[in-house]
């Protein structure tokens, strides 16, 4: 089993990192938030809604960003961002406003009217978080945000992350980029072998483990090697 | 050429290994598609074997009529094979995912056009396999041949691919040399599009026989018992390549003729001749080619991005969620030529046979109530055929196609069978648009009654929702988000299932549509046979639908 008895809480204005090993279970438990993957038990809430008793309202809260963004190759960006708003129910005048303001968060301008397939990875990425910013979601799930992305896109991307936060906004981070974890995260969670073997704020996590100075990245080692099966 | 042979090789073993890592049924899918494909060329043999013995029985003119059949048939199967050689071959040569790494290492660039070259000839062939051994098997049978004829027949069957693959890569290139400057969709789509207009106006001039042919064919020395001039038709088809094949298989089964040396040498000749010309003119062509294409298209190209409609909204036709999927899709057939030719070749086909059955003599065959329901039948069961084809090729994989990309929806508020449910009105009403007006003008050209089109009519529809759903719900309980092919696709479980339950329902109907054309020329009333076609497809769709409705509950998408 992927994930066991996995439990956790994100709070409006909070950015969550959850952070682990490769097959910890990380893409797992996204997947399982954004109804990709059907929990054998347990509930999601996301805003008190129940993701599996009621899908369609559920999800309209949710702003995803997987891993890996693949998008509609013989689609322009623009027109990407179009059909996403129209599957989230954001009106067309709306999107269209929407769209625009998005578009100048990155330098997307120049090639938003051209097909995705001759995008980099990183315009990909880019076309992604907006179209999950789009509809003004409650929460966001994002899956290696900084990974193909430019320094400066990627300072973007922290900012974005935290403007989004501010405004009252609850977002869920998958990262191994654990120096980006520590800037933009009010709390992580350690996941190995499907369970959280530690979470909490950096100072809770120092002193859980006696680390008064430590990294996020001098944290995640002692955590994860002192959790050996 | 070892390096070439050891890629193809490499090429083999990953089709193995895909085939291997397929999961429990495999081989019974594997062992099942063998056993259509089997079914498939039985009933090829089984038709061409009843028509040639027909032939065969009209005495002095069957000679001029075998040489007229066999030579349109290797037109035919010549055209299948050169198109559909230059459609794959033109993404194969110049678009495929390794081309950048086998550019980038030391093979030469005429290794790599005679690798691209099988490549592409291996994954058209079968149209040989399947289409030309039932008939050259027939003929023999027919005409009790020996051992020699079949070895013969082999001879000539290597020799027509060659022909075929050497033509195939000749206008692949020169295709490619000619659009190098513009995308490859547009080179596929104008190429197809060129090939086909120009061999549609040539099959309708060659090949297609109007009444005046069969007097030629018939007269004037029948009246003496002496066999029909075999001149006009030589005369007709000379300038075809595959002429001298013809008549070299001919000869196989009515022995030596007078006067028919130079198209023996031909055949060895012609195809020799088209290998000599691809591998001297096409490789260089290629040579020329590849590094601007390759240029265009690969890295260099990301930065400019070409913008393809500037501040244009989406959905631009449609409305709703469902609607902007649909519009999607529809976009995404449109702006893939590989995937707009498919769905062109599947409607030339149908609009040939459409043509052929205006063109053919049946004027007298009509008079008759009985050959009218037979046709009928045989109508429907050919528009089923079709209406297979595109559900195969095009609904079966609709969902599976998602791919990579199908977190999009997924994760989205969209109802999966909501969509699914509109993807069976969305292609049911294209069918109906696309389908419905070719087969109307082809039933019209079989009877003129009110009744019988109203039925024809009515059984059409039922076929169409049918096999959409049929293909959908298949699509949707056998998923593979993994596999970016429509073609590989539909070989899977899934595929086959949408083969087998479509054609034996497609069967069904045909055979109640004969019976109702039958009760309408003695004057009986046709409900029973058209209530029996609306109970039958209604209990189809509606466990398909109730299938792919417990399916969707428990996807997920990995």
């Amino acid at each position: 089993m992927a994930v066991q008895d996995l439990s956790l809480e994100i709070a409006p204005k909070e950015i969550y990192g959850l952070i682990g090993p490769n097959g910890a279970g990380k893409t797992t438990a996204v997947k399982m938030i954004t109804g990709l993957y059907r929990p054998t038990r347990g509930r999601i809430l996301i805003d008190g809604i129940d993701l599996g008793a009621q899908p369609a309202v559920a999800k309209r809260l949710l702003g995803y960003m997987p891993d890996e963004p693949f998008i509609y190759e013989r689609m322009t960006g623009r027109e990407f961002l179009h059909l996403v708003g129209e599957l989230y129910g954001v009106q067309a005048s709306e999107r269209t406003r929407r769209i625009d303001e998005l578009l100048d968060l990155y330098t997307l301008r120049g090639v938003v009217d051209g097909y995705v397939e001759n995008y980099s990875r990183g315009n990909r990425q880019k076309l992604a978080i907006l179209a999950s910013l789009l509809h003004t979601p409650r929460l966001l799930i994002v899956d290696e945000p900084i990974v193909g992305l430019d320094p400066e896109s990627a300072i973007k991307t922290r900012d974005l992350l935290k403007a989004f936060a501010e405004q009252g906004g609850g977002a869920l981070i998958c990262t191994h980029t654990l120096p980006f974890a520590e800037q933009v995260c009010h709390r992580v969670g350690l996941l190995k072998d499907g369970r959280l073997i530690g979470e909490g704020d950096l100072p809770t996590l120092r002193h859980r483990a006696g680390l008064p100075d430590a990294s996020l990245e001098a944290l995640y080692l002692h955590f994860t090697s002192a959790h050996v099966r | 050429m070892t390096v070439v042979l050891t890629l193809l090789l490499r090429r083999v073993r990953s089709i193995g290994k895909i085939i291997r890592d397929r999961e429990g049924t495999k081989s019974v899918v594997m062992a099942l598609f063998a056993l259509l494909f089997g079914v498939v060329m039985l009933g090829e043999y089984v038709m061409f074997r009843h028509a040639l013995v027909e032939v065969l029985r009209i005495g002095p003119a069957s000679d001029g009529l075998t040489l007229y059949i066999l030579e349109s048939f290797l037109i035919l199967v010549l055209i299948i094979a050169v198109i559909s050689y230059v459609v794959t071959g033109l993404w194969t040569f110049y678009r495929s995912s390794d081309t950048a790494f086998l550019l980038s290492s030391p093979l030469r660039l005429s290794h790599l056009f005679w690798l691209r070259t099988a490549e592409t000839f291996f994954v058209i062939c079968w149209a040989f396999v399947l289409l030309a051994v039932p008939a050259f098997l027939a003929l023999g049978v027919t005409y009790g041949r020996h051992a020699i004829f079949y070895v013969r027949a082999v001879v000539i069957l290597i020799l027509f691919m060659t022909l075929a693959g050497g033509l195939g890569a000749l206008l692949t290139m020169l295709a490619g040399a000619a659009f190098k400057r513009y995308e490859i969709r547009t080179s596929i789509l104008v190429t197809t599009l060129i090939l086909v207009g120009g061999l549609a106006f040539l099959i309708g001039r060659h090949i297609v026989p109007a009444t005046g042919d069969f007097y030629l064919i018939f007269q004037p020395g029948i009246p003496n018992g002496k066999p029909g001039s075999l001149k006009f038709i030589e005369k007709r088809f000379w300038l075809w390549p595959s002429h001298p094949l013809a008549v070299s298989l001919f000869t196989g089964v009515t022995g030596p003729r007078t006067g028919l040396t130079a198209p023996l040498v031909s055949t060895f000749l012609l195809p020799l001749g088209a290998l000599v010309l691809a591998g001297v003119v096409g490789r260089r062509l290629f040579a020329a080619t590849i590094p601007v294409v390759a240029e265009r298209f690969g890295v260099a190209s990301r930065a400019t991005g070409r913008p393809i409609a500037r501040d244009a909204s989406f959905p631009r036709f449609l409305r709703g969620p469902i609607g902007a999927v649909a519009e999607r899709d529809l976009l995404s057939i449109v702006r893939s030529p590989h995937e707009l030719g498919s769905a062109a070749f599947i409607l030339f086909l149908l609009a040939l046979y459409t043509a052929i059955l205006f063109v053919a003599p049946l004027s007298e065959v009509l008079e008759k109530p009985e050959a009218v329901a037979r046709l009928f039948s045989l109508d429907l069961m050919a528009i089923g055929y079709f209406l297979t084809a595109f559900g195969l090729r095009f609904v079966f994989p609709a969902l599976s196609l998602e791919g990579r990309g199908a977190w999009i929806l997924f994760a989205s508020p969209l109802s999966i069978f909501s969509l699914f449910l509109g993807r069976l009105l969305g292609y049911s009403a294209l069918l109906v648009l696309m389908v419905g007006p070719i087969a109307a003008a082809g039933a019209w050209r079989l009877a003129t009654f009110p009744a019988l089109l109203g039925l024809f009519g009515l059984l059409l529809g039922l076929l169409i929702l049918t096999t959409v759903t049929v293909s959908l719900g298949a699509g949707v309980i056998w998923p593979n988000f993994r596999e970016p092919n429509a073609e590989t696709l539909a070989t899977n479980t899934g595929g086959l299932a949408t083969i087998i339950l479509s054609l034996a329902y497609v069967a069904t109907v045909s055979w109640l549509g004969h019976r109702a054309a039958s009760a309408f020329f003695r004057g009986e009333t046709l409900l029973p046979e058209l209530g029996g076609a609306a109970v039958l497809s209604a209990v189809i769709v509606a466990v398909a639908i109730a299938a792919a409705r417990r399916r969707i509950k428990a996807l997920e998408i990995l």
